[in-house]
């Protein structure tokens, strides 16, 4: 890829592949690593993508997978996540609590919370991305949902029920 | 909560602004800087440990081997291990992982091919000795990494017996991978705890290819990597063995069910996960031998993790490589349990299944 262009896409897209890398890490560190290997990752690539569309895509699969290879270390230990949320945000209390209350989440909870609602993807996107089924997507969504204490207020989007077209993956 | 502040708190992280010029000095060769802990590794259980192990004892004729003894035995570990993950804010999950006693099944005699290569670099030097390889493109090498100097390894991880190495820090180099031609396979590499000393470490690195179709028809390297000097002058190294083409693979046997095939080794099992015509996720693995034992792979809800690892190709596989050898001839059948979900609108169920590969 040419530099211009890799630049113009690490300063759209730094903050979406770090912000992904660190939801499923919940260390800063780590995530900024992983961040640097996509973007690495992304220089090395043919640079020939359909859209700019197709590149964020491209970008979120490639952390998803690099997050998947480094999340399961049998040594690593979880940070402590109120100082994680401490050490991330300078906004308001209210927004560290939210951000301590999705970080305590289990992965298999925390990860498609984040895809659906700060991402803005469907379950069946987030099927594709994380290769479970879109009926395991909306369970967990649910289950999410639920041990966030609080009901995300309904109508801000609908989880979709359609099933049609999903590929089938056990998860790993 | 309200789903927007979801958003709005994501959109409070920023990352690092200096991002992109760290990228592109590395490809200019200058080193990554790493500041995490993590190495890329291809594992995947969640559960609890909740009973004791389940894994069969089999009767078979042995090979007299010392890459067997080393590759598929404890790597000094005892019997098995155990570790935790969580921290102080979430739930904590414990993992037992049980290792082979390096017996290998009769079948196996002359499947272990010699190496005998050797690449140095930044003091150290790196003897790659013996490799088995099977049709899955799994398998495992032992090798010895010294350097007279010292080995830099990170401790934590060795504990449990994995080698970790950083390639960053001082007189240090990242741990060791492999390539197929150009393409990585997933490594894992173990330290052998009974002979390993400050300056030579003896181990053994798992692997699998990432497209057996793909990679296996290339040679083979062993590279190590490493930083010469600091800040600005940093630069990064890397060295490779020269080319190991593989001799021999070890056959695989097919097992069904019903039109869903599996391809089972003594080193690893296979499944072909669009093939089980529904929505799955698994959660148990177990071979069944003629002799009514039983080798638990992994089950999720015991916390048993009886694996080096286990990934899904992109190719739509699923791999396993198992910490104890798997004596083919004796198995009569593979079961994989899991739960189909199921949903309509906001009602979803969640219905166990059981595939039996035989």
């Amino acid at each position: 890829m040419e530099e211009q262009a890799f630049r113009q896409a690490v300063e759209d897209y730094r903050d979406v592949v770090f912000r992904i890398a660190l939801t499923y890490l919940r260390d800063r560190a780590d995530a900024d690593d992983v961040a640097q290997d996509v973007f690495l990752k992304l220089l090395k690539s043919d640079g020939h993508f359909e859209s700019w569309e197709h590149l964020r895509r491209w970008l979120i699969r490639v952390t998803i997978n690099e997050c998947k290879s480094l999340f399961r270390k049998p040594w690593r230990r979880i940070e402590d996540i109120e100082n994680l949320a401490d050490s991330l945000s300078a906004a308001q209390d209210e927004t560290k609590v939210v951000l301590s209350d999705v970080m305590r989440l289990p992965e298999r909870f925390r990860v498609p919370i984040v895809l659906y609602y700060y991402l803005g993807f469907s379950t069946s996107e987030i099927a594709e991305l994380l290769h479970v089924p879109a009926a395991t997507v909306r369970t967990r969504l649910a289950r999410g949902r639920s041990k966030l204490k609080f009901i995300l207020e309904e109508g801000d989007r609908e989880i979709q029920s359609n099933q049609a077209g999903l590929r089938v993956h056990p998860s790993r | 909560m309200k789903s927007n502040q979801i958003k709005q708190a994501f959109e409070s992280i920023q990352a690092d602004s200096n991002l992109a010029d760290r990228v592109l000095n590395a490809a200019e060769g200058e080193p990554l800087r790493k500041r995490g802990h993590a190495k890329p590794l291809y594992v995947a259980v969640i559960g609890c440990l909740a009973g004791v192990l389940a894994t069969g004892g089999v009767a078979y004729a042995v090979v007299n081997s010392s890459y067997f003894a080393s590759a598929w035995g404890n790597h000094g570990n005892g019997d098995s291990i155990t570790w935790t993950n969580g921290g102080s804010s979430g739930t904590k999950y414990t993992y037992t992982r049980e290792f082979g006693d390096g017996i290998a099944p009769q079948s196996l005699e002359g499947t272990v091919q010699k190496v005998n290569l050797s690449v140095e670099g930044n003091g150290y030097t790196l003897d790659i000795h013996e490799m088995a390889i099977d049709q899955n493109g799994c398998g495992a090498v032992t090798f010895t990494l010294s350097n007279p100097n010292g080995v830099n390894y990170y401790k934590p991880a060795a504990e449990i017996g994995e080698l970790v190495l950083y390639g960053e820090e001082e007189q240090g180099i990242g741990t060791p991978d492999m390539k197929f031609g150009e393409e990585w396979p997933d490594t894992r590499s173990t330290i052998d705890k009974d002979t390993a000393s400050d300056t030579v470490i003896n181990g053994t690195m798992y692997f699998a290819a990432m497209d057996r179709e793909r990679d296996l028809q290339h040679a083979v390297t062993w590279n190590i990597h490493w930083t010469e000097g600091e800040g600005e002058s940093a630069r990064r190294f890397e060295a490779s063995t020269p080319e190991f083409n593989i001799g021999a693979y070890v056959d695989t046997k097919e097992l069904r069910s019903g039109d869903s095939p599996l391809e089972i080794s003594p080193f690893s099992i296979q499944t072909h996960i669009d093939d089980l015509g529904y929505e799955a996720v698994d959660n148990k693995l177990t071979v069944s031998y003629k002799d009514g034992s039983e080798q638990i792979i992994e089950d999720d809800d015991a916390g048993v993790f009886n694996l080096y690892f286990s990934y899904g190709r992109n190719s739509g596989e699923n791999i396993w490589v198992p910490t104890k050898l798997i004596d083919v001839e004796q198995v009569v059948s593979v079961t994989l349990e899991g739960t189909r979900c199921t949903s309509t609108g906001e009602t979803e169920t969640k219905v166990p299944f059981t595939i039996v590969y035989s």
